[in-house]
């Protein structure tokens, strides 16, 4: 009786396991092993998450673009030309005739009002790329000319055009849809069940399913006007942790693993089949010293902050994450026009000691230190908090520290009652007023929450935000960046890396910062 | 005839418990007091008031709670368990779309518990206090006590990483055509497609879960089982079984294991209905996209129609289970039906 029961085990795993078929050789679908379950919806008037900005750059195309290797210049898109009005009030955009989306039909000027449209009527997340930028109206002046009237001059309106967010959709399609750009389109329209499944967009990919939590599947679009690339298709396949990522495709089961940690990245280095990919985001973490009397601590002196400043471990935090980071000067990322890293502190133990004596204290002081939850660059803020607290410990600072779970946390930061805190950034257009437009002001952004008033920063923000001319617009960030540095109230700790392993059968692999993946170009 | 009405009375019964937990639920959405508004609308569009109220307004936020209420019952009366905040979909769509992974490994995982657990425990049974009883004792202990999440990576990073005689994560191989959605149950599917390198992927697929979920159950059974027959092999009806010169096949068979299954439908039956709500650490190691990570998600969300219907189904999945083995006990011992 033993032994059948023996066998009747040994033949279940033996059958079972004789069905699998190990992966064959390459072809087909390029398949994306990584975390993609914040999906919520792949409706581009109403998706404001992360994976969704992979998709809808593989499927939609916009009327301008920011491209990997250079991301202070705007390139065309669907638009061939645009202008600006004298008094920068009238964006006038022209479309390439050849643009068509993949239904074949043409591009046309009444589609990006449409689309457009829809989206601020939708009254979803994404509608502040237009609503944040004086967006006042939307019309189609012929067939391949549209006419966008801002409220305000907006010098950043070229770049937020890049957003994946203010995609072109084929009007006639999402229409038929259900889809809607009338005034109660928050109401009415009812396309997002089917743009959810489905593309209508002119990319070089079309949307052919989601099953949430589980993958979502791209074809290659045989009508793409700028000729079909080179892929079949793409397969974005929901992984929970990095490491199966890794063993996915270190087993031919998938071609990238995106986005792992440090330490999945070491085990990825010494295998020969694998190569890494390091991207530099610009997403940045940061200490926030409140400069405000009324928390009635010694930062609100100037020297004091630089001391802190200066009694930071830079390296220290660096090698945390496994090398896999840098750091800018100020909160401007590296990559942005402007930004000097010659400008950064690097640690000095004595200078923090001189600034804490000309502050009249010598024996340093003690105060709180406020994080939430999470981890950037693989470092839980915990281990980041920790790290901080042994640093300032050797200036003679005491810090004690207090997390919370990150919604408590950030109402109480929001509510502008906490001194100082660790916290991160990520951008959502590339224009040097998504970070000058909210770290400078004292009536508003992050500067409003940690309570800084500096006149001079904020005085430099404006003058960034209205001047148009892009050399005299460095000069002004390089100004802006050394305010800071002085100010010492946000001090950069880290300006995150983004690593993806790569089958080294996968060739012309670009990770782009804001839309995470470039897959137009990639063959295997 | 009289089960029949047995069965009725007690899907009778089931309506105002149903009805009960429906008012349970609400009233702690209600006792908890958190703002649901910000997972709404995200964090960053709490500044904008226009987003903020066309929110409130779509999702009712701003009606008395006893009109929430009994919207809330209506709209399941008429099959809609409300929509998700977070993934802004029908709740019973998202059941739909998450429950087929579950009750595929919960099918398999049970089927591996019973095939196995019974007659190991049967023979631990017979052979009470042997070396075979010890292992297997030993065995089932430690399947009851390593923590799933440590053990499916432990034989992912071996069979699948190491010796590649195993598949990945997942339900299917990610190179290979899905059949078309039928039941959603990929083994079910592809053999109603008549695609049987689909079947083979997706039944290969479930061994390590299955093993690693199923083992829990397996424990359990094993337990059960061995107790069971301890128990009975020591009754006088089996001496006297034996004195009749019974072969001793038969003596196990026909008459202790029958009186040892009673308590081992009712330990199955929960059994069963637990792993059909979900096994949270199995599905994330093996990136399983079933009902525990889907609730897991909604729970840390505070996301109220999903956490609300979960709980609903689960609750009806307990009900029928629960009656189910009622009913299995009054067919095996007709005393249960009259008591």
């Amino acid at each position: 009786m033993r032994r059948v029961f023996a066998c009747l085990l040994v033949l279940a795993l033996v059958f079972g396991f004789a069905a699998h078929v190990p992966a064959q050789a390459q072809g087909g679908a390029l398949i994306v092993a990584g975390r993609f379950v914040d999906v919520i919806t792949l409706d581009p008037g109403r998706a404001f998450e992360t994976t969704n900005l992979i998709v809808h750059h593989a499927t939609y195309e916009t009327l301008l673009n920011i491209n990997a290797d250079d991301l202070s210049k705007i390139v065309p898109g669907l638009a061939e030309s645009y202008s600006i009005s004298e008094d920068g009030l009238e964006y006038t955009f022209v479309l390439n005739p050849a643009a068509k989306f993949a239904s074949g039909n043409p591009v046309t000027a009444e589609d990006v009002r449409f689309s457009w449209t829809r989206l601020l009527n939708i009254k979803g997340g994404p509608s502040s790329y237009l609503t944040d930028f004086g967006f006042k109206s939307i019309e189609v002046v012929d067939e391949r000319t549209v006419k966008v009237t801002l409220e305000t001059p907006q010098p950043a309106f070229a770049s937020v055009v890049t957003a994946p967010a203010l995609s072109v959709l084929e009007k006639a399609v999402v229409v038929a849809q259900g889809g809607t750009d009338a005034e109660d389109a928050d109401q009415t329209d009812t396309a997002k069940d089917w743009l959810d499944q489905n593309s209508a967009g002119s990319g070089p990919f079309i949307l052919t399913g989601w099953t949430p939590n589980s993958e979502i599947t791209l074809v290659r679009n045989e009508n793409y006007w700028r000729g079909a690339v080179a892929l079949e298709g793409v397969t974005l396949r929901n992984t929970n942790d990095a490491s199966s990522a890794l063993q996915l495709v270190a087993r031919g089961d998938a071609d990238i693993a995106l986005g792992v940690d440090a330490d999945t990245a070491d085990q990825a280095r010494g295998n020969a089949d694998l190569t890494l990919n390091i991207g530099q985001t610009l997403n940045l973490l940061y200490l926030a010293v409140s400069p405000s009397d009324y928390f009635n601590l010694p930062i609100s002196d100037v020297r004091v902050r630089q001391a802190i400043a200066y009694a930071i471990d830079y390296d220290g935090i660096i090698a945390l994450t496994g090398g896999f980071a840098d750091r800018p000067a100020a909160m401007l990322p590296l990559g942005i026009a402007g930004s000097d890293p010659a400008l950064r502190y690097s640690r000095d133990l004595d200078k923090a000691k001189t600034l804490l004596a000309e502050a009249g204290i010598p024996d340093g002081f003690a105060m709180t230190l406020y994080i939430g939850g999470g981890a950037t660059a693989g470092v839980p803020r915990e281990v980041l908090a920790a790290k901080l607290q042994a640093d300032f410990a050797e200036a003679g600072i005491q810090i004690e520290i207090n997390q919370q779970t990150s919604p408590n946390f950030l109402t109480a930061f929001r509510a502008q009652e906490l001194p100082m805190v660790i916290s991160a950034w990520t951008p959502d257009y590339l224009d040097a007023t998504m970070w000058t437009s909210f770290f400078s002001k004292a009536g508003s952004g992050v500067s409003a929450r940690i309570r800084m008033d500096v006149p001079r920063i904020a005085e430099l923000a404006d003058l960034i935000a209205a001047e148009r001319d892009a050399m005299v617009r460095e000069r002004l960030l390089t100004e802006y960046v050394k305010a800071h540095v002085e100010a010492a109230v946000f001090i950069p700790l880290l300006q995150e890396q983004y690593i993806d392993v790569l089958s080294k059968d996968v060739k012309g692999y670009v990770f782009h910062p804001v839309y995470l993946t470039e897959f137009s170009g990639v063959s295997k | 005839m009289s089960l029949l009405r047995y069965i009725a009375r007690r899907l009778i019964l089931t309506i105002p418990m149903l009805f009960g937990i429906t008012l349970v639920l609400f009233l702690i959405y209600n006792l908890v007091q958190v703002d649901p508004l910000v997972m709404i609308v995200g964090e960053r569009a709490m500044d904008n008031p226009q987003v903020v109220e066309a929110a409130i307004k779509k999702w009712g936020l701003d009606r008395p709670v006893w009109e929430q209420y009994f919207t809330y019952v209506t709209n399941i009366l008429r099959g809609d368990l409300g929509t998700s905040f977070l993934t802004r979909r029908p709740v019973l769509d998202d059941l739909r779309i998450h429950l087929p992974a579950t009750v595929e490994l919960a099918i398999s995982s049970l089927l591996f518990a019973i095939l196995l657990g019974i007659p190991l425990g049967i023979v631990a049974g017979i052979y009470f206090g042997s070396l075979f009883d010890r292992i297997v004792w030993f065995i089932s202990l430690l399947n009851g006590s390593l923590p799933p999440f440590w053990t499916g990576l432990i034989f992912l990073f071996i069979f699948y990483y190491t010796l590649g005689i195993s598949p990945g994560p997942g339900r299917f191989a990610p190179r290979m055509d899905k059949p078309p959605t039928f039941t959603g149950l990929l083994t079910v599917d592809s053999l109603l497609a008549g695609d049987f390198a689909a079947f083979g992927s997706a039944l290969s697929h479930l061994v390590l879960p299955t093993v690693i979920l199923g083992g829990f159950t397996l424990a359990l059974v094993l337990r059960v089982t061995r107790a069971a027959i301890v128990e009975e092999m020591r009754r006088e009806y089996v001496r006297t079984a034996r004195s009749k010169g019974l072969s001793e096949r038969l003596v196990v068979v026909r008459h202790a294991l029958r009186n040892a299954l009673l308590p081992l439908v009712t330990i199955i039956g929960l059994a069963f209905a637990g792993l059909l709500s979900g096994a949270v650490m199995t599905e994330t190691v093996f990136d399983w996209a079933g009902l525990g990570q889907y609730l897991v998600r909604a729970a840390s969300s505070l996301d109220y129609p999903a956490i609300q219907g979960g709980t609903l189904l689960i609750a009806v999945i307990y009900v029928i289970v629960n009656l189910s083995v009622d009913v299995l006990y009054s067919v095996l011992d007709p005393r249960v039906r009259h008591g």
